[in-house]
């Protein structure tokens, strides 16, 4: 199945901070138990996988996201035992779920008359003044998540999962429908963007 | 955009979580994977029912499943005692009927062959331990339908000798030796009209 790891991804080397609380290790373990039905493994789980879905989601589908996010962990839920795979597989394999469900919602929306117009949260958020210029040793996670979410729609999905989520390229690639060569290109551009936008400058195309 | 520095190599190291490039785009990259503790204990409850309920519902159905088959080989091995004790019947009593107009050192067909087996198996008839006795069952059945808690005595024993002896007859065109008339003569009455 295409969420087991790829051999190219097995020397990657260790996630940003925040990401990778537990040792993959034991996440592996974790993995392997919870499909025999232990819970307390899918608590850990749940923990590790969920704040990064949740920031994730929040790029796809605003205020919606926390209601995506429980749409998609009863899915998770229910089928966690059938998963194949590691936990790198695991975490694109949640975040696929989480993805069709907050397309889903998207759709949905779309058929009713728009009220709540703002698809992304972030886009109302402070004015680049407020975020880019304050100290950047201070900068929050809400800033530094909203600075991305003023890149393209599909760069700023791409970059979450990467650097939030903690995907490689080649599991991006499988969770957004691209490929992995169109995915890193559009990492690619979107930094660039992103550093042009913490300079203040206009971006680049 | 050419005055980026940003290169593909960099760009891609710095997305796996490298400090390096630009100390500016450093920051932004890792504020946005920091700070990610799990705080919604609602969430979570929800979650964990929900796994909890399909563990469950795993569950049970594993159960069912193998009720049913324990189920299906007894009734496979009832079929099988049925049949068997009008064979029984017919080679043991000459009875009227297809099997029963076959000469016995004749060409002999699988149904007659399997016939010897069956009699020469326990003195108790089939309709005093039917399970203990003539089962001309492929050994596939056997575990199924022997119950558990019966007691392994000496009868059970008995009859599973029969069953090597069957593979030996069927297998070789042996003129069958006239079987032992006392059970299975009291046998046929009770075992051959059900079936008829």
């Amino acid at each position: 199945m295409w969420w087991v790891s790829h051999a190219e991804d097995l020397d990657r080397p260790p996630r940003p901070a925040g990401v990778g609380t537990a040792r993959p290790e034991d996440l592996d373990e974790a993995l392997r138990s919870a499909r025999n039905g232990d819970e307390v493994a899918f608590r850990l789980l749940y923990r590790e996988i969920q704040p990064r879905l949740l920031r994730y989601v929040r790029t796809l589908a605003g205020d919606e996201a926390e209601d995506v996010t429980s749409e998609a962990w009863l899915h998770i839920a229910k089928d966690i035992a059938s998963f194949e795979g590691d936990i790198e597989g695991f975490r694109g394999w949640t975040a696929t779920i989480a993805r069709h469900r907050a397309l889903d919602h998207l759709r949905y929306r779309k058929r009713r008359p728009v009220e709540n117009a703002p698809v992304n949260e972030f886009r109302e958020l402070p004015a680049p003044d407020d975020t880019e210029k304050t100290a950047l040793e201070s900068l929050s996670t809400h800033a530094a998540l909203a600075l991305i979410a003023r890149l393209p729609p599909d760069q700023a999905e791409i970059i979450v999962l990467r650097v939030v989520v903690g995907l490689d390229a080649t599991t991006v690639a499988k969770v957004v429908g691209k490929r992995a060569g169109a995915v890193r290109t559009a990492a690619h551009r979107g930094l660039r963007r992103l550093e042009h936008l913490l300079k203040d400058q206009e971006p680049p195309q | 955009m050419n005055d980026s520095r940003l290169d593909a190599e960099t760009a891609e190291r710095m997305l796996r979580g490298e400090a390096t490039g630009s100390p500016e785009l450093a920051a932004v990259l890792a504020a946005a994977a920091s700070g990610l503790a799990a705080d919604d204990p609602k969430g979570e409850e929800a979650a964990v029912a929900a796994f909890r309920e399909a563990s469950r519902a795993r569950q049970p159905r594993a159960r069912r499943l193998s009720v049913l088959l324990s189920l299906k080989g007894a009734l496979i091995g009832l079929l099988l005692l049925l049949t068997g004790g009008v064979a029984v019947a017919a080679t043991a009593q000459h009875l009227p009927g297809p099997l029963g107009h076959r000469h016995p050192d004749g060409d002999r067909t699988p149904a007659i062959s399997r016939t010897y087996e069956t009699p020469s198996a326990p003195r108790a008839s089939p309709l005093a331990s039917p399970r203990a006795s003539s089962r001309p069952s492929p050994g596939r059945n056997a575990p199924k339908t022997a119950h558990p808690g019966k007691p392994h005595h000496t009868k059970h024993k008995k009859a599973k000798k029969p069953k090597k002896a069957k593979k030996n007859k069927t297998g070789h065109a042996t003129i069958p030796v006239s079987p032992p008339r006392a059970g299975p003569v009291k046998a046929a009455p009770g075992l051959v009209p059900p079936t008829r």
